[in-house]
């Protein structure tokens, strides 16, 4: 097990590392993973345009549905806004160094992968995550789906979106903290995506944060639980790799139909 | 016949409330309940899966026209079964989420549209072992229907096709598989008979299979 630091509520405390900021980030103290500190104060509200686009609908189109379509995003909404339950587990650890694609990190832990090694290498530490919104709303889903299928598929879409959410509110928090300091994070990189395969991925982070804390387990096939949880890395450093989205980097990009699209991509 | 038509309609748009007007008002004209549900509610739902291979609705148009459906199979099911034409079924599919994997909801799109398209489904849901695929089988499937979220739980869909290989079952049981890492070569490599991307498509596909005219 890692000995990284948990990444407090401060904002430098994301930013462990073995100096080298102009700013001269603070060290963060190495303390056991037992001491993760859990994040609970997201405000998430995903909307019907959200939901409908993690039902899959063109995403160009959100919003356009049928009006029986959009009228069952908003009972998703209405149903399940009450019952997530955000959370995330954060720990920061340093790097000591990169050899042969493998980030060697402060306490023992690492990360290794051709993903890693192409977007890590020039950062000073890392900040590594577990997301979760509960088992609330995925229970409730599953619980409508013997009494009205399309709720119970509308509410899991509501807590997809809200992953989804907590993950890219996690990156702007680590990035605005960053930023004040003088640095830069990279793109979130979770295991499953090209170059970090989930098995491996999944046992290196989980090494590194005690994910129990948010209350999310792994199972023996490497996944979460709760289902609606995620898991990701993000790099920070003076000069780091800031290029492309972990879409690039996904298995489906060219058919996902969930694709995140820049905005200059809409047609 | 115009109240077939608008029910029809009605299914297709999502528009619940309006199906199950439509579906009551012809079971008053005198319409039979398995003429409503063969031509108003099936048809629609094949109208469904088109528009969506087309691309032109998607899976919330889709949910929203299974549960108008639904809704009037409520109002249709005491009826078909006084005709005695309730176990008209296009053939029987088993499905579930294989061993380790605990995602549902794929499964569950696959299983509302098999329903949909009139085949009789035993959902054994999620993280199930191949003896539960097994038992399930050699109680009377056609298909064995398998979904997997995660490159890591994939692999245990050959489980199932071994299993029932060595139960003598494989030429009586046809086996599809589906889920986002799955694709048409892995489906091949596991000695699946069949692949499909999406829920609409694994209806064609298990049709595909059977030879069940669409
Ligand atoms: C029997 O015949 C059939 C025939 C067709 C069948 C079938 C059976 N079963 C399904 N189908 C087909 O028909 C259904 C309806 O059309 C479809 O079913 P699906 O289940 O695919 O579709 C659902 C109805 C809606 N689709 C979904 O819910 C999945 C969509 C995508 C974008 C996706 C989402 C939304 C999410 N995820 Co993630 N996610 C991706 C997905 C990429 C994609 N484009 O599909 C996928 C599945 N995820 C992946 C990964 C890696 C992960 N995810 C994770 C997390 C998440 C979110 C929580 C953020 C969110 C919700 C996930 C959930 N399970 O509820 C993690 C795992 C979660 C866990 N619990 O362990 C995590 C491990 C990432 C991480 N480290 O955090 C990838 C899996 C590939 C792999 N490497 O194993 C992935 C393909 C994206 C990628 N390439 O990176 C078809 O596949």
């Amino acid at each position: 097990m890692s000995a990284c630091g948990s990444a407090g509520p401060r904002a430098s405390t994301w930013l462990a590392g073995p100096g080298g900021s102009h700013h001269e980030a603070p060290r963060l103290e190495t303390k056991p993973v037992d001491a993760a500190v859990v994040f609970r104060d997201w405000d998430l509200r995903p909307n019907v345009d959200m939901v409908l686009r993690a039902l899959g609908a063109d995403s160009g189109r959100a919003g356009k549905g049928s009006p029986a379509a959009v009228g069952l995003a908003e009972e998703a909404v209405t149903a399940g806004q009450g019952l997530l339950q955000p959370a995330v587990v954060a720990a920061s650890c340093a790097v000591t160094g990169l050899r042969h694609q493998r980030l060697q990190l402060e306490g023992g832990g690492y990360l290794a992968g051709p993903l890693i090694n192409e977007h890590l290498y020039g950062a000073r530490s890392v900040v590594a995550a577990v997301c979760t919104i509960g088992p609330a709303l995925e229970t409730e889903a599953s619980g409508w789906f013997a009494r009205d299928p399309a709720l119970s598929v509308a509410l899991d879409a509501l807590g997809s979106a809200a992953v989804d959410m907590l993950v890219a509110a996690l990156c702007q928090r680590v990035g605005d903290e960053a930023v004040a300091e003088g640095l830069q994070t990279t793109m979130p990189l979770s295991p499953g995506l090209t170059g970090w395969p989930v098995a491996t991925g999944q046992r290196q982070l989980f090494a590194l944060v005690d994910a129990s804390s948010a209350g999310v387990t792994l199972t023996g096939s490497y996944m979460m639980l709760p289902r609606k949880s995620a898991s990701l890395v993000i790099g920070i450093g003076p000069q780091v790799d800031r290029g492309g989205e972990p879409c690039d980097y996904c298995s489906m990009a060219a058919t996902c139909r969930y694709r995140q699209r820049r905005v200059s991509d809409h047609g | 016949m115009p109240v077939l038509e608008e029910l029809r309609q009605a299914v297709v748009d999502g528009q619940a409330k309006a199906a199950v007007a439509r579906a009551t008002q012809g079971l008053e004209e005198g319409i039979p309940a398995e003429v409503l549900l063969r031509d108003g509610l099936i048809s629609a739902m094949q109208e469904v899966g088109r528009l969506f291979e087309e691309g032109e609705i998607f899976v919330p148009e889709m949910l929203v026209s299974a549960r108008a459906m639904n809704a009037t199979l409520v109002v249709l099911k005491p009826l078909l079964a006084t005709e005695g034409s309730e176990a008209r079924s296009e053939g029987k599919v088993v499905i579930g989420t294989v061993q380790g994997d605990l995602h549902e909801i794929g499964k569950n799109l696959v299983a509302i549209m098999l329903e949909g398209s009139g085949f009789e489904v035993v959902d054994l849901g999620t993280d199930v072992s191949p003896e539960r695929f097994l038992e399930a089988a050699e109680a009377g499937a056609d298909v064995v229907a398998m979904s997997a979220l995660l490159t890591t739980t994939m692999t245990n869909m050959k489980a199932v096709v071994e299993a029932l290989g060595r139960a003598g079952l494989r030429d009586k049981v046809r086996i599809i598989v589906g889920g986002a890492p799955i694709t048409d070569r892995f489906a091949s490599e596991i000695g699946a008979d069949g692949y499909a991307p999406d829920a609409s498509k694994a209806v064609r596909k298990v049709r595909e299979l059977l030879a069940v005219k669409a």
